[in-house]
């Protein structure tokens, strides 16, 4: 049972990489993405609760530990009187720490990231833009939507006197789309299962898979908004324009390539856009890594009381010996 | 026309900074003589910036006169690019969507290709 479920969880999480997600529904892809996020999250609570509540029940553990210190390092064992079995005991609960703290950090970047966009608000706000944005400094082209609890659109000078009315429009709705879609919720849950996922190599990457599908979905909405998708494109255009003078700490290498992707999409839509049956079996696809993802996270109370029932047993029979 | 619309408007704030305030005839006389088009270009131009709150629109006498609803300082200031930069990406991406995120120098050269193709494209329809 445990190989099984081992093998579906690798494969649930291979499968993203192969499926052709670029040309599948914004939010399709999006839900694969963000269910491939939380199975490489739950993947390493479940590492760290096998080393805290059944590694030690292993023959493993205590041939690990008597290696470690009365072989290794007999000196230290001998005279300074170390355990090598409480020490082994010590060392398995290194795993769940790390996981906490890595839980609280990114969850403090995540507040203080909300705070400092919410005084930016208040503080450079110079003014009401059209359609309910905020204007802010900057000869750049910015369109944004800042915040987590009341998000706004923002909107930078320089973008005001850079767009035509269509480019101008288009980006608004984008961004407008951002919240109405609540792409927060979706990225504030993704980085805290990043807290998690990201001792699994990959997951920097599937965290900008996801991204990329929820720019894709703010785009599809905001075309849908009667929009021309060229008067789209040529915003994003324009904003990576100005940004080629931005300050260096922005040019990072999450989401390499995207915003040429996305202008493709927008310039050529139907040369992307997939059949009806690889639609649906898309679809399909996403419905059963949410219902696994879902099963798995289920599984962890029971997993960790087994884990903790066994452990039990194993202390009764030694005090038994 | 985008492009041409664009260049106007940035040369229309311009003027305007020079001017602290003005008619649409007084900022038409001080734009560069390439960018001074007929009267109701300007005017249009003007009011689009006024109801986009760059402008602030008022009366003087029978004159309608526009003033820069922000300094150039305000216009040129990078405030908002060293906040966002200095915050840590993540976080930073989860609490603001921006139209484009990080990009690197090919992309932006290929974005810029693309742009110029878009512009053509634009313009011939």
């Amino acid at each position: 049972m445990t190989e099984i479920l081992t093998s579906a969880l690798i494969l649930a999480l291979v499968l993203p990489h192969l499926l052709p997600l670029s040309t599948a529904s914004p939010s399709v892809a999006a839900t694969i993405w963000l269910s491939t996020l939380a199975l490489r999250a739950l993947t390493v609570l479940f590492l760290a609760l096998y080393f805290v509540l059944f590694f030690p029940n292993t023959e493993a553990f205590s041939a690990i530990t008597h290696w470690c210190w009365h072989t290794v390092l007999p000196l230290v064992t001998t005279h300074m009187g170390l355990d090598g079995h409480r020490i082994g005991d010590a060392a398995i609960i290194v795993p769940p720490f790390v996981l906490a703290f890595s839980a609280v950090s990114v969850g403090v970047g995540v507040f203080r990231a909300a705070r400092a966009v919410h005084g930016m608000l208040v503080r450079s706000s110079l003014g009401q833009g059209p359609r309910d944005s905020l204007i802010v400094g900057g000869a750049g082209v910015l369109l944004a939507a800042a915040g987590i609890t009341r998000p706004r659109v923002l909107v930078s000078a320089g973008a005001l006197t850079a767009l035509d009315d269509d480019e101008l429009a288009a980006g608004l709705d984008h961004e407008r789309a951002h919240i109405v879609r609540r792409h927060r919720f979706v990225l504030v849950f993704a980085e805290m299962m990043r807290a998690f996922a990201r001792f699994l190599p990959g997951t920097g990457s599937t965290l900008g898979e996801l991204r990329f599908h929820l720019e894709r979905d703010a785009d599809r909405w905001a075309v849908a908004q009667s929009h021309d998708p060229h008067a789209l494109a040529s915003a994003i255009c324009k904003a990576a324009t100005t940004r080629g003078s931005a300050v260096p700490g922005l040019a990072l290498l999450s989401g390499h390539g995207h915003a040429t992707r996305r202008v493709d999409e927008l310039i050529e839509p139907n040369s992307r856009r997939p059949g009806r049956v690889a639609r649906r079996s898309l679809a399909l696809a996403a419905a059963v890594m949410v219902c696994f993802t879902l099963a798995i996270a289920v599984s962890v109370p029971a997993v960790a009381l087994a884990g903790i029932q066994q452990g039990q047993l194993e202390q009764q029979r030694h005090c038994q010996d | 026309m985008a492009q041409i619309q664009g260049d106007l408007q940035a040369q229309i704030m311009s003027a305007l900074w020079r001017l602290d305030s003005g008619t649409v005839e007084q900022v038409r006389a001080a734009l560069p003589s390439r960018y001074r088009g007929a009267y109701t270009t300007v005017q249009t131009v003007l009011n689009r910036l006024a109801e986009r709150g760059l402008l602030k629109r008022g009366k003087a006498g029978n004159a309608i006169v526009y003033t820069p609803g922000l300094s150039e300082a305000e216009y040129v200031s990078r405030s908002i690019e060293r906040t966002l930069a200095s915050a840590s990406s993540d976080a930073r991406q989860a609490a603001i969507a921006q139209l484009i995120s990080d990009l690197d120098g090919d992309e932006i050269s290929e974005l810029r290709r693309r742009g110029s193709e878009l512009e053509r494209r634009r313009r011939r329809s």
